[in-house]
Order: C-alpha cells, then sequence, then structure tokens
C-alpha cells in the first residue's frame, strides 16, 4: 500500500515538473533565441536560420545598431528619463504614503477618496492630451516625467509596507523628540525598504519600456526615447513582411536585445522583494 | 482641538499637496475635458472657449451613426472576454501547480523565468514574436512548427493571417502575465494553514480534493479581488497589445475601440468622436466595475470597497 502510494506520488510530481518545465521553456526560449540571432551574421540567419545557438558570431548587429542616426540622444534621453523618473516618483509617493498612513490626520478619508477615484473614473485619452498640450509639455523633456510620477497603486504598495512597521519603534521615536522630516526620512524610509524596491523597479521599467509618450508627445526625433525607436523600427519592417530587409532584421534584433539586457541584469536580484509588491488587498478602508 | 491638530501636522498636508495638484491636473482636469464631447472643439480655442456642438450630441449620432461601431465594440468585447477567460484562470493555475511542486529549488528558477516576459515591453515581444514566425529565408522556429503541426507547406505570414490574430493575442497575453499574476495568488497561498493540509491528508483527501477543498477556498478573497478589478478591463482591449498585432489584413477582428481612439483622435485629429468613443469605455468600464464590486459583496465580504 505504501509503496504503491509512494510510485503514484512519483508519477503525479513527474507530470507536475513536465509541465513546469514546459512552461519555462515556452518562456526562455524566445529570449535564447533573439539572442543568439542578434549575434549571428546577417546573411547566414536569412540563408540558415538559427534554432538555439547563434552562427558565424558577429558583433555586426550591435555595431549597426550604434551607428544609427541619434541613437546617442535616445539612449541619454532613456536613461535619464529612467533614474530621474524613479527617484522622483518614488520620493514623492512615499511622502504621500507617510502621510496617508497617519490615521489621525485630519482630512485623511478625504484624501484617500479623492486618489481613488481616479482608479475608476476617467477622462479617457483625448482630454488627457489636451490637458498636456494646455500644461506646455508637448515637446518637453518633462511630458517623460511629470505626467508618470504618481500612481495609486503604486502608493498603495509603500503604504502598506509603512503600516507593517512595528508600533513600537515609531512610539519611541516619537519619544525621542524625532522631528517630521526625520522620521520620515531616517525611520519609516529605510524600514519601508522591499516596498520601495518593488516600486521603484516597477516605475523604471515603466519608463525603460514607455513608447507611448515618445511616439505621440513628442516630434523631434532627437528627443525619442530608446523604446520609440525600436517600435518604429517594428513597424516600419512591416510586421513579418517580405519587404523586411535581410540585414535590418538581425539588427532590430540586437536593438531588442539592448533593451532586454538592462532589465534581465537587474530584476533577478530585486524579486526576492517582489512578493512584498502585492498589497492589493489592502486598498479597502 | 481639530485646528491644533492640523497646525502640528503642517508637515504633512505639505507632503500631499503636491499629489493633490498632480491628480486634480491629470486626473480630474481631463474628465472636465469630457465636455469635447458637446463641443465642436478646436484646439486654439480650447476646451471652455471652443463654441457648443448644434445639435447638443451631433458627436454622439455621428460616433453613433459609424457603420463601423458595431464591428469595433463586437471585436473589442470579444478580445477583451477571451483575454480575461484565458488570462485570469492561467495564473491561478500556474500557481497551484506551483505550489504542488515539492522540488522548490525548481520552483523558485521557474518562478524567476516566469516573471522575465512581464517585465519586457510589448514592442520587445512583438519584434521576439516577428522573428520567431518569420517565413522568409528558413523560417522561424515557431513557424516551422506551426507548418509542421497543421501539415502547411504554402508560405503564409502568419501573423498577418486574420484567422491567426486572436490565437496570437490569447497566446502572448498568457505568455506575457502569467508568471507576474501568479505571484499574489502564491503570496496567498503561503497564508493557508498547513494543517490543514495535515489534517485533510489523515482524513484521507486525496490530492485534488486538498486543491479543491483548502487551496482555492484559502485564496478566494484574493481572487474576487482580483477579479472585481480586471472586470474593468473588460470595456478596453488593451491599445498596446493591439495596435502592435493590428495589420490591414486582419482588420476585420483588430479594429478595437482603443486604437480607434488614438488613430482618430491623436493621428487623425478627430478629437470629438475620439472624446465619445473614450467616454463609452470609461463609462462602460465604471458601470462593470461597480455592479461586480456590488454583486460580489452581496455574496461574500470580499468586495473592494
Amino acid at each position: 500500500m505504501k509503496r504503491r502510494k509512494k510510485k503514484s506520488m512519483g508519477l503525479y510530481q513527474g507530470c507536475i515538473l513536465l509541465i513546469l518545465l514546459l512552461a519555462c521553456v515556452t518562456m526562455v526560449y524566445p529570449f535564447v533565441y533573439i539572442f543568439s540571432a542578434s549575434l549571428t551574421e546577417g546573411h547566414t540567419y536569412f540563408t540558415e536560420g538559427i534554432l538555439l545557438f547563434a552562427k558565424d558570431l558577429t558583433m555586426e548587429n550591435y555595431a549597426a545598431v550604434l551607428e544609427m542616426k541619434n541613437i546617442w540622444q535616445s539612449t541619454v534621453i532613456s536613461v535619464s528619463r529612467t533614474i530621474l523618473g524613479t527617484v522622483l516618483s518614488v520620493l514623492l509617493m512615499a511622502m504621500l504614503a507617510y502621510a496617508l498612513c497617519d490615521k489621525e490626520l485630519p482630512g485623511r478619508s478625504f484624501f484617500v477618496k479623492y486618489f481613488f477615484l481616479t482608479t475608476i473614473l476617467n477622462g479617457g485619452m483625448i482630454p488627457y492630451v489636451i490637458v498636456l498640450q494646455n500644461m506646455n509639455l508637448m515637446n518637453s523633456y518633462w511630458v517623460y516625467i511629470i505626467p508618470a510620477i504618481y500612481s495609486f497603486y503604486n502608493m498603495i504598495i509603500i503604504r502598506t509596507n509603512f503600516e507593517s512597521i512595528p508600533i513600537s519603534i515609531v512610539e519611541a521615536a516619537k519619544l525621542d523628540g524625532v522631528g517630521e522630516l526625520r522620521m520620515f526620512f531616517k525611520i519609516y524610509m529605510p524600514l519601508a525598504k522591499p516596498g520601495l524596491v518593488v516600486v521603484a523597479m516597477y516605475t523604471a521599467i515603466f519608463h525603460w519600456n514607455d513608447w507611448f509618450a515618445g511616439a505621440y508627445y513628442v516630434t523631434n526625433a532627437k528627443m525619442k526615447p530608446l523604446a520609440t525607436v525600436l517600435q518604429e523600427l517594428v513597424m516600419n519592417s512591416g510586421a513579418g513582411t517580405a519587404s523586411s530587409a535581410i540585414a535590418d532584421s538581425t539588427t532590430i534584433m540586437a536593438f531588442t536585445v539592448l533593451m532586454i539586457l538592462p532589465i534581465v541584469l537587474v530584476y533577478p536580484f530585486l524579486q526576492k522583494y517582489f512578493v512584498d509588491g502585492v498589497a492589493i488587498g489592502s486598498i479597502k478602508e | 482641538m481639530i485646528k491644533k491638530r492640523i497646525k502640528k501636522k503642517w508637515m504633512k498636508y505639505l507632503f500631499v499637496l503636491p499629489a493633490l495638484i498632480w491628480f486634480f491636473v491629470f486626473c480630474y482636469l481631463p474628465m472636465g475635458g469630457i465636455l469635447i464631447a458637446f463641443k465642436d472643439f478646436s484646439i486654439a480655442d480650447g476646451i471652455f472657449g471652443s463654441e457648443w456642438s448644434d445639435p447638443l450630441f451631433k458627436n454622439f449620432t455621428m460616433f453613433l451613426d459609424n457603420p463601423n461601431l458595431f464591428p469595433m465594440v463586437r471585436n473589442t468585447i470579444t478580445v477583451s472576454l477571451l483575454k480575461l477567460l484565458t488570462g485570469f484562470p492561467a495564473p491561478i493555475i500556474f500557481a497551484i501547480i506551483l505550489n504542488e511542486c515539492v522540488y522548490k529549488r525548481f520552483v523558485g528558477v521557474a518562478q524567476i523565468i516566469s516573471y522575465l516576459p512581464f517585465l519586457v515591453s510589448w514592442v520587445v515581444v512583438l519584434a521576439i514574436l516577428n522573428s520567431l514566425l518569420t517565413p522568409t529565408g528558413q523560417g522561424g522556429p515557431l513557424y516551422s512548427l506551426i507548418c509542421w503541426i497543421t501539415g502547411n507547406e504554402n508560405v503564409t505570414y502568419y501573423l498577418l493571417q486574420e484567422n491567426w490574430f486572436l490565437p496570437l493575442v490569447i497566446f502572448t497575453n498568457i505568455w506575457k502575465g502569467v508568471g507576474w499574476s501568479s505571484i499574489i495568488y502564491l503570496a496567498s497561498m503561503k497564508t493557508i494553514n498547513p494543517e490543514l493540509y495535515e489534517a485533510a491528508s489523515i482524513d484521507g483527501a486525496n490530492r485534488f480534493q486538498r486543491i479543491a477543498n483548502i487551496t482555492l477556498p484559502g485564496i478566494l478573497p484574493t481572487v474576487c479581488m482580483l477579479f472585481i478589478m480586471n472586470l474593468g478591463s473588460l470595456a478596453s482591449a488593451g491599445y498596446e497589445q493591439i495596435y502592435l498585432l493590428q495589420s490591414p489584413n486582419n482588420l476585420e477582428l483588430s479594429n478595437v475601440l482603443d486604437v480607434f481612439i488614438i488613430t482618430s483622435g491623436l493621428e487623425n485629429g478627430n478629437y470629438e468622436i475620439a472624446t465619445v468613443a473614450g467616454l463609452f469605455q470609461s463609462v462602460f468600464a465604471l458601470i462593470l466595475v461597480v455592479t461586480g464590486n456590488t454583486i460580489i459583496k452581496k455574496v461574500s465580504e470580499n468586495s473592494l470597497w
């Protein structure tokens, strides 16, 4: 009896392992493929194709990306908006979260409703764009930064992390006469590191990946972020039509890899914090 | 008394102030901008300076008279419904499988891998899909696989085929979101008391009974909450994904409200009609979320507000 149980256990776990393995291959193979393709010589890629490993190893495709027009300006835009946008967002959202986790703050419930309402009501795309125009944000670098500062859900993640700080620490600091600013920077911020890290990562990835603002709010080619440049490349290559030039396709792959690389290099180190970033149950007041 | 409290906490109000202004400008002002739907809008005159349209609902009737309206609404709902029906349960199933696996080190690796698709942009997804599906040269690996399975010997651009549009939408949607969305369910499974599982084993419950009677009820509050939040998405097909997968050949299925708003409003300057379309979408989403919340509140305690 016991033996039979063990055997069926093995079969069950085997099936589970197989499903997981299949899922993993499906999710990781496309990335391996594009990485290998980006290192394959353009003509070889076209005539022979690749399956897993690169053929005729070359850095030509990357060189072609680096020789693209305005590529350095775009890189500066992408990197700077990612850094500046993330720092500004996290700081301002943490400040808001700090104020809102004070349950005795007069007006608190009004503030929470005021912010929450925007998640279920919105004016739609066009009025939003008109507002951007009226704020003189169109064709300005700040259109990348300012409209992306706050996100209600990210703020809630930080607030939940703040709320889990032991009351005793806060009380002790209060007794020591710690002022508001020091309380925020020296006690709340360091103790809520997991939540802040997750929100910073969300925000940074949003900035790095966002092509929309560059495509519709900015006309100057020198001010387009890398994500928009890639989007234009992909759309103009005709999404799989025969017209896409041979050499072009491997250049696009090199570009794609350059867009993925920073993410791949950073996120595995942060993934232990991810669970702290899913504090959805606490929106309720 | 309250005055004193407010005075004492002036710093906190200072912390809230930028957010109050920001949300007013970028969320509440656009709500006022809905007035555009009732106006003959010109950029030079602005939202308030523009003339009221005559008759007042002119833009609405124009929008409703559009022969493409019905197919567009139908496509939007088809895409969003299919995405919800497949994309919502997928991470729950994935989380259960991860939770059942006893090789914890492998589970860790599988989780890290499964997050990656979520973190890259739709543009990257399309660029990769494009190369996997290309029929040029030897054909991409996914192209060869599909040809082999279906026995297709003609050169086919699957990305441009109408009958491949919905399968690709569903597949890429699951592929991108399944790992990331499973985090919240796994976190919620961790809070289930392990003694329950032991007691169930002693009572002779098999694996599937344990999943059905312990795991699923344990994560039900989380499932309800996320379901309400996802209901609103039924009103939109997801602009980025559909815009990038759209091609002249699949317009019959891929012409959705989200893309229409951007192309008619931002690309063709048809502000009023696009505003009306956006208003319809917003109202539809609001009704869905509020109804979903009310129903779930009635039958359980797990409402969003």
